[in-house]
């Protein structure tokens, strides 16, 4: 339904608005109940982490010795109950949510930028450029990632900036093939030829142009990074390998929760579930996203 | 197919040269040398260290002397176990990670493709929420979580499994389930989704009007093209696997390969992060090239000349 048919059967004009794609996929995403569902706790759970030091909780640090793997006691406020050293798991749990969710989306933002622009000059460019960039990815794809990043912490010290760019520069490797793709598929179109003609430079091309056009399959794609990187640093935080103390991240909160967890099952339960709820929601909420921007798909 | 193989082959050599490379370079350029301790060691032992692990030579020596002896079969000693040369090591625990991965790969096929099947046949049902109940859980809970809790229900409440250990059958059951769990999930959900494909084609619609009995149509006209992303998946989830084995051996203290490289990352042990990962990259390397032909076999439209 276009602007001009709506004016054509005489309706009212000034209330008219032209549906873009966004508005239309927008429209579709709020119908989808377990998205919208997923994004709402999302959206709280990444809140109370990040508001954490404003919600009147105790410091981070605080101690209690009569608390040392206490179980929870709701009536106090020890929401996950204590830690091995008399801290309260929850606060811990939060104050490690502010740095998994932010490795989540700086790392993917990383990968974000490297692969889009990667992908689209790729794809742009064409011929023999983009034969050997993509025989590039192709050789870097099958390399046993986890390990170069492990190998990378382990070298560069345990910097928690630099585990944010390690994760990011590993993990662009989709993001520059669906960026080609459809870099391809654009860059026949009039427009470009329009731009060409009219004598815009390629680089122009490409940053005003394309990418613009890919950004539907590149959000749809972000928001599948976001939880595998947040597994990923989990993953070798709880290996010891990743954030270290005072800092926490869930998973160095699961790798200390699992040595005492005959003693006190939530050491695990709790940073583990809250985890594992965030990972939920974040699969959801791609999910959703893909069936509201791609309605072909369904 | 054989050009196709070799082929493949040259294209791996590129590869696996950047990941010695490639990790060569980057835990020599690491600071804080492997005999860093916290009690000083005089000069003198400290030049002896070093002069016997030809650690004084020029880097492109080192580097050298490194590939040659890969090329024999010699990652070098580990300077953490001191009487084993990493090689040993690797053969030693080999055996244990290559049982617990085909456990682990073998039942997420089955237990996978299976919900998948089932999950597209009766699309919407109870089956069909529960496979995908299933996949769910999968992606989002990790290993490290699963295998902690599974412990803890199985293990340590439930006093039917051991907790740890390698040898006996008993001690298979939980690591190769927390193993397998994320790759069920995906698994499933890649099956249920291509079948449901194939169902809605054409050929699978001739099959049926023509009147062949429906086992026959799923067995001999669907089975084979929907199971085709399934066997493309099987590189990627081989890798998932070998990655996830790593934590789990931790957790289940399996004496496997996974165990060395945890063990030799938080040790600074660097022959053998730098073995482990290289083997680890040729492994991940063939079983790709494995499924693909593989891939080209079950699939009558790829033609390789």
């Amino acid at each position: 339904m276009t602007q001009a048919e709506f004016t054509a059967t005489g309706s009212v004009v000034a209330e008219v608005k032209g549906r873009s794609l966004w508005s239309d996929a927008l429209r579709r995403f709020r119908r989808n109940k377990a998205a919208m569902a997923s994004l709402v706790l999302f959206i709280i759970i990444a809140l109370t982490c990040f508001l954490a030091p404003h919600l009147g909780l105790r410091e981070r640090e605080f101690i209690d010795y009569s608390r040392i793997l206490s179980p929870p006691d709701w009536a106090n406020g020890w929401y996950f109950g204590g830690d091995a050293n008399g801290r309260d798991l929850f606060v811990r749990t939060l104050y490690g949510g502010q740095i998994s969710l932010t490795v989540g989306f700086v790392a993917t933002f990383v990968s974000l930028i490297i692969g889009v622009s990667w992908g689209a000059t790729a794809g742009f460019l064409g011929g023999r450029i983009d034969g050997l960039m993509m025989r590039i990815v192709d050789i870097l794809y099958s390399l046993p990632f986890i390990f170069f990043v492990i190998m990378l912490t382990l070298i560069w010290g345990r910097n928690i900036l630099l585990m944010y760019a390690a994760i990011g520069a590993v993990s662009w490797l989709d993001m520059a093939r669906i960026v080609r793709g459809q870099t391809l598929s654009i860059k026949r179109k009039e427009f470009i030829e329009a731009a060409h003609a009219s004598g815009v430079s390629s680089a122009r091309i490409i940053f005003k142009h394309i990418i613009p056009n890919c950004i539907g399959p590149v959000a749809v794609y972000v928001t599948m990074t976001v939880p595998s990187v947040i597994l990923t640093e989990s993953f070798i935080s709880y290996l010891g390998m990743g954030v270290q103390e005072p800092n926490s991240s869930w998973g160095t909160l699961v790798g200390d929760g699992k040595d005492v967890m005959e003693q006190l099952p939530y050491a695990v339960l709790g940073p583990g579930g809250v985890l594992a709820v965030t990972l939920l929601c974040l699969n959801f909420i791609g999910d959703g996203l893909r069936d509201a921007l791609d309605p072909k798909d369904r | 197919m054989l050009r196709y193989i070799m082929r493949r082959l040259g294209g791996a050599i590129p590869t696996l040269l950047i990941i010695i490379t490639f990790s060569f370079f980057m835990i020599r350029l690491a600071p804080g040398g492997p005999f860093a301790r916290e009690r000083k060691v005089p000069p003198e032992v400290e030049a002896a260290l070093e002069r016997a692990y030809h650690m004084d030579e020029p880097l492109v020596q080192q580097f050298g002397r490194y590939l040659w002896g890969l090329a024999h079969g010699d990652f070098g000693p580990s300077f953490k176990y001191k009487d084993y040369t990493v090689a040993d090591l690797i053969a030693q625990g080999f055996p244990i990670s290559l049982q617990l991965g085909l456990m682990a790969i073998v039942l997420a096929l089955v237990v996978g493709m299976s919900l998948g099947i089932l999950a597209a046949f009766r699309q919407n049902s109870a089956v069909d929420y529960t496979a995908t109940g299933i996949s769910m859980i999968g992606l989002a809970v990790p290993n490290f979580v699963v295998a902690p809790v599974l412990t803890l229900v199985f293990g340590l409440i439930l006093k039917w499994l051991p907790v740890g250990g390698w040898g006996h059958p008993s001690n298979y059951v939980l690591p190769v389930i927390a193993l397998s769990l994320a790759q069920i999930a995906i698994i499933a959900r890649l099956t249920r989704a291509s079948m449901i494909e194939v169902l809605n084609t054409n050929f699978v619609r001739t099959a049926r009007a023509k009147g062949l009995p429906e086992r026959i149509t799923i067995i001999r006209h669907t089975l084979r093209p929907a199971l085709l992303p399934v066997i493309s998946y099987l590189g990627p989830g081989i890798a998932g696997i070998i990655t996830g084995s790593v934590v789990i051996e931790q957790i289940f203290g399996i004496p496997g390969i996974g165990r060395y490289f945890v063990q030799g990352s938080l040790n600074r042990d660097y022959t053998m992060v730098m073995g482990v990962t290289i083997f680890y990259g040729v492994l991940i390397i063939f079983c790709n090239l494995v499924a693909d032909i593989i891939y080209g076999l079950l699939d009558p439209k790829i033609r390789y000349d």
